[in-house]
């Protein structure tokens, strides 16, 4: 079926975008700095970063804030931006216990090398408003990061770097394998190629860093509930900082061009005996910025998947990676608002067509008594 | 003889990734009156994150908005990249490897004594928010059944 366009409306297309910029700033309240954002609405950039798949603090907070708070629509304007670009490399893999940790618990063990690290979390705070933390002059907001570190100061250093929570179970022999590509294949880049399905695993992994935080939870719960059969652990969660490596252009060598904060998940689920006795399985998850629940989901769908039955919607890999991107199914679902006046019209001829030929069988049957 | 650069000075030029615009600025400032010339770029572009799963499976993880520079100083290159649109800061760490690689000596000291002290300073911050996070960590214990 092809589409036919419409023109026109300029004028009044204008006046939308001006009454959209009126909305936000008709307020009484300060303009709102894309730096407060950045660093205050930290969470929020982190998920449109992670969701945009474009790592940029700064840029992400302009998103927001232009797109009044939208997530699906600044993670929309950071993928148009990254098209802009030109790509200049990729990044030499840092495995993940290099990572600077600010944050790192484990389910299955009370006890971890390394130590179990609470780190930046309201996990175990009452839901309750807190109206004292409303707009302060910025000296009052100084002097509280000040009381706040002083308070800290005679805690004991963390080590640098800690190992891996499953590395503990996989030193056991309780860990299966997963899959790997052959060491000379390069990861698949679904930036640059379709998604093949069956997806190859690097590709499945980048879709679901790159997915949308609410469609991964709602297919992760549904597996969760009882749509699936996973029932997870979590092995380890981390939050923190993954160096950026490059190859230095001129030595060859390895250099760092920053860090990137990341989140990781690793589940620990169901075990099987299908491969050389019981062992458990693992499910990963890794995504920008601080974002648990999606790391989480992230994890719980990368096992699920490859369960290998598709019995439920969560386990079914064409299923899950073709309906977790944000700006994909945003876009969708936002074009059916354009105007569709031709298709509508063809509706309603074959419609009115059909009713015609219904109430003429109607009028031809004689009445049954 | 030429010494080798001890591992603090080799990562000396990596707190330029860390430091405070005004401090990129003022290390511009020791540079401005030197024959640095910029050969390539800046240019702000993407590179591709690499990451590995729990089994070591690569795969990419998003792109990261970086800035990259080079240029020369007296017939020595030096390169920079550094996160985000940041031409200063991308030229700044490419000169100071160029310096490095100079046989202008006060030169390099000059810039060395400048990264120095505000590696020192960035060492303190990062080790007062470290610190609040090591306070962070936990001992759980299980509750004994009664």
């Amino acid at each position: 079926m092809g589409y036919v366009a419409v023109k026109g409306g300029i004028d009044a297309i204008e006046n939308a975008c001006r009454a959209f910029e009126f909305e936000r700033m008709k307020g009484s309240s300060a303009p709102l700095g894309a730096d407060q954002i950045r660093d205050q609405l930290f969470l929020l950039v982190d998920r449109v970063m992670s969701e945009g798949s474009l790592y940029a603090p700064d840029l992400a907070a302009l998103a927001v804030r232009q797109a009044a708070g939208d997530t699906l629509e600044a993670a929309f304007l950071l993928r148009a931006y990254r098209t802009t670009r030109p790509r200049l490399g990729y990044s030499i893999p840092q495995p993940s216990d290099r990572m600077r940790v600010v944050r790192r618990i484990s389910a299955a063990f009370k006890d971890v090398p390394g130590g179990q690290v609470l780190g930046p979390t309201n996990d175990y705070t009452l839901r309750l408003l807190n109206f004292e933390t409303a707009d302060g002059p910025r000296i009052r907001k100084m002097r509280l990061v000040d009381e706040i570190l002083r308070g800290a100061a005679s805690a004991e250093p963390l080590p640098e770097t800690f190992p891996r929570v499953i590395d503990i179970l996989r030193r056991e022999n309780l860990i299966v394998g997963t899959r790997r590509p052959a060491a000379a294949d390069a990861p698949f880049d679904v930036t640059k190629d379709s998604l093949p399905f069956p997806a190859p695993r690097s590709a499945a992994l980048q879709t679901l860093a790159r997915g949308e935080t609410g469609g991964l939870l709602l297919l992760a719960y549904s597996n969760m509930r009882g749509y699936g059969n996973i029932h997870p652990t979590i092995g380890e969660l981390r939050v923190g900082y993954l160096p950026l490596r490059v190859r230095h252009p001129l030595t060859g060598e390895a250099c760092t061009a920053g860090e990137v904060k990341v989140t990781e998940a690793e589940i620990l689920a169901k075990f099987t005996d299908q491969t050389d006795g019981p062992r458990f399985t693992v499910g990963y998850g890794l995504c920008f910025g601080h974002n648990e629940v999606k790391a989480i989901s992230m994890a719980i769908l990368d096992r699920s998947m490859q369960t290998g039955t598709n019995a439920s919607p969560s386990e079914d890999g064409e299923f899950v990676l073709s309906h977790v991107d944000g700006i994909e199914s945003m876009g969708f679902c936002n074009h059916w608002k354009l105007p569709h006046y031709v298709d509508f019209q063809s509706d309603l001829d074959r419609l009115r067509r059909a009713k015609e030929i219904y109430d003429a069988q109607r009028v031809d049957q004689p009445k049954q008594t | 003889m030429k010494q080798a650069p001890s591992a603090a000075d080799r990562d000396l030029p990596d707190c330029i990734l860390h430091l405070p615009e005004p401090a990129v600025r003022k290390l511009l400032g020791l540079v401005a009156g030197e024959a640095v010339t910029v050969v390539r770029g800046p240019v702000t572009g993407l590179v591709m994150m690499s990451a590995m799963d729990s089994h070591e499976t690569a795969f990419y993880l998003g792109e990261v908005l970086v800035t990259e520079a080079e240029v020369d100083y007296g017939g020595c290159r030096g390169y920079g990249m550094v996160l985000g649109d940041d031409a200063d800061r991308a030229i700044a760490r490419a000169a100071v490897e160029a310096i490095g690689a100079s046989p202008n000596r006060a030169l390099r000291e000059r810039v060395n004594r400048l990264l120095a002290a505000e590696s020192r300073k960035i060492e303190a911050r990062r080790r007062r928010a470290a610190s609040l996070i090591a306070a962070t960590r936990v001992d759980f214990e299980t509750m004994k059944r009664t």
